[in-house]
């Protein structure tokens, strides 16, 4: 151990805890070498053969989302945000989740469509393709360098291993199984790492509200930290009033619309498991099971986050977060330090690898996505218009060990960020916002154009990362591009996402009116207008219909919504 | 594709088969750990010890694996 060893560990594992934690890894590469048979084309490699039911292709699509930065992170926003953090949960997850499966499912379902590169080729020309792919693999990049070294982070406040051992450790293991089986191996080890994610926080909770009292004592205690911290909307009419610093209108718009539309609709690392049902009903039922696990999750890690909150602010507990060598809290320390404080030796065990696994699942995710969208749409589409099968498959696994080797230099530059949420939500404002509004434009409008297309998604990108930068490098403040004052990072994000939207499509259309736009024939099946929508061949009661599970998910919305308004 | 790939390939266990075995290994070490804690509680003492949360929270964890497991056991996916 004295390679690794970095620091005095928080959480000394015992022998058992180590055993829980080395079985897990030799299962995962050990599943790796069993399925590699099980992906020799490139069908298989990159979409798992199509074969999968609508609950393995829920799963899987959830726990795509499931990383640590989804769980550990957002626990920490909980502690930081108080109930706001399950907006993030809510409308920025569940309506666009249902809008994917009730209606954007069919048109990217039916047309065998092996990426949302590959929609943007077919809508509009090579060029917005290979925009979109580049922009889409530098995300994977830097999602998956934050996602290492969170990964590292851990291990190394909690478990004393250095920082740099750990980055490499994982992206070798992850490097093995998935260059091995791609989105086959992606997926049974997100699966996997699903019920290890609930089997290790499930009763973190639980024990939280235990330890304080009851949930009802958890909540009385909320409303007294601060204003805004136990209400979802009531606090949202004046920025001021709420931790988030956030009118409902930069809620809605930048997180629900901006943001979540853009991640759950157009995010190929997601929509991949849903392209991997063996059926469309299977494919539209994919993010619609996913919604109800989101807001499941949603109350398992913001109640484990308030506890945390409630604890901190209660000088008896005993419990604090830890300091930033900068200073200031870390508030992505709640959740590993809830598990410190409750999890006797064994069950901390599980806890450990259930992060262990969130952050390799979501590595694994990372890297099938990236490699599948690099294979088919920057190296087919633009390096080797004639490559075969086995060609195919072979890059695919290259890519995944190059993309892995580029995601540890990733890690680096997020060592130096602040809080990963902050950082990510940042990512996600600058990229997915301007990619949204064209690849949504296109599907409702047949009049735009190619050219409209690729200057607004560029013009877009370009400018929300502008305004990124001029804020990181400070030469404006967080609200100089929102219309409150005093608006934090997350506001900032929210609303930079917001504006690259409209510039995005305010450019796509004012360049569409003035471009030639593609013939009607050529737009079948990939503009609404002019798709007669297939629906399931296979006639099903309807209770297992997708507008049911829906429709149920919306009411579940709705309710909590107001439940805690 | 040969025959032999053809043998080789066919049967993929399905991955609730996989999901059991691994859910099942854990939960037996977790419950079994608990019963170890409980007769000899360890020197570093966590909150909530006395509910023996390791005990009872391993045995869902391993039923739930067992149950995946016997479930699947016998099948395969094309």
């Amino acid at each position: 151990m004295g390679c690794l060893a970095a620091a005095e560990p928080l959480i000394r594992l015992a022998p058992v805890d180590w055993s829980i934690l080395l079985v897990y890894l030799v299962f995962i590469v050990g599943l790796g070498f069993y399925l590699k048979k099980y992906a020799r084309t490139d069908d298989e490699f990159f979409l798992a053969g199509r074969k999968n039911s609508a609950w393995v292709a829920g799963v899987a699509f959830m726990s795509a989302n499931m990383g640590a930065m989804e769980v550990i992170g957002y626990a920490g926003s909980a502690v930081k945000y108080g109930i706001h953090c399950a907006h993030f949960y809510l409308i920025g997850a569940v309506p666009a989740m249902l809008f994917l499966g009730l209606f954007m499912m069919p048109f990217y379902y039916s047309g065998r469509i092996k990426s949302i590169p590959g929609y943007l080729k077919e809508r509009f020309d090579e060029k917005t393709r290979v925009l979109n792919a580049a922009i889409f693999s530098l995300m994977m990049i830097l999602v998956s360098g934050i996602s290492l070294h969170l990964l590292a982070m851990i291990m190394e406040v909690f478990l004393g291993w250095k920082w740099e051992v750990s980055v490499w450790v994982a992206a070798v293991l992850v490097a093995l199984y998935v260059s091995m089986a791609g989105l086959i191996s992606a997926i049974f080890t997100e699966v996997i790492q699903f019920f290890l994610i609930w089997a290790g926080i499930l009763i973190l909770p639980v024990l939280g509200f235990i330890d304080v009292g009851s949930p009802a004592d958890v909540w009385a205690r909320l409303q007294q930290v601060g204003p805004g911290y136990a209400s979802l909307w009531a606090s949202t009419a004046d920025p001021a009033a709420n931790p988030l610093h956030m009118t409902w209108m930069g809620i809605i718009f930048g997180l629900g619309l901006g943001v979540a539309f853009g991640y759950w609709t157009t995010d190929f690392l997601i929509i991949q498991r849903a392209f991997s049902a063996r059926d469309l009903r299977s494919a539209r039922l994919t993010p619609i099971i996913g919604s109800y696990f989101k807001m499941l999750l949603g109350i398992v890690v913001v109640s484990a986050g308030i506890v945390a909150l409630v604890l901190m602010k209660d000088h008896g507990s005993g419990f604090q977060l830890l300091e930033k060598a900068k200073g200031g809290v870390d508030y992505d320390s709640a959740l590993p330090l809830l598990m410190a404080r409750y999890f006797p030796r064994g069950l901390i065990g599980l806890g450990v690898t259930a992060v262990v696994a969130m952050l390799m699942a979501g590595q694994a995710g990372n890297m099938s996505a990236f490699s599948a969208v690099w294979t088919y749409d920057l190296y087919k589409s633009v390096i080797h218009k004639g490559a075969t099968n086995e060609q195919l498959v072979l890059m695919g696994r290259i890519s995944t060990v190059a993309g892995l080797g580029l995601a540890v230099a990733g890690a680096y530059v997020a060592r130096s960020m602040p809080t990963v949420i902050d950082y990510l939500q940042a990512i996600a404002s600058v990229i997915l916002a301007p990619g949204v509004a064209v690849i949504l434009l296109g599907m409702i409008w047949k009049r735009m154009t190619p050219h409209g297309a690729f200057w607004g998604m560029l013009i877009g990108f370009s400018s929300a990362f502008m305004m990124f930068l001029m804020q990181k490098l400070e030469w404006v403040g967080t609200s100089f591009f929102t219309p409150i004052h005093g608006a934090g990072f997350m506001a900032a994000n929210f609303w930079r996402a917001i504006w690259s939207w409209l510039i995005a499509a305010g450019l796509a259309v004012g360049i569409s009116l003035f471009t030639k736009p593609r013939k009607d024939e050529e737009l079948v099946g990939l503009v609404w207008s002019l798709t007669r929508i297939v629906h399931e061949k296979e006639k099903v009661a309807w209770y297992r219909t997708p507008g049911f599970w829906a429709a149920v998910s919306a009411a579940l919305f709705v309710f909590f919504n107001l439940y805690f308004w | 594709m040969n025959g032999v790939e053809n043998t080789e390939r066919r049967g993929m266990r399905p991955i609730w088969f996989f999901v059991g075995c691994l859910l099942a290994v854990i939960g037996f070490i977790v419950a079994g750990t608990g019963i170890y804690n409980w007769v000899s509680p360890p020197q570093t003492r966590t909150r909530l010890l006395e509910l023996h949360t390791d005990l009872w929270w391993g045995l869902v964890i391993l039923f739930f694996g067992l149950v995946l497991f016997f479930a699947n056991r016998n099948s395969s996916v094309e």
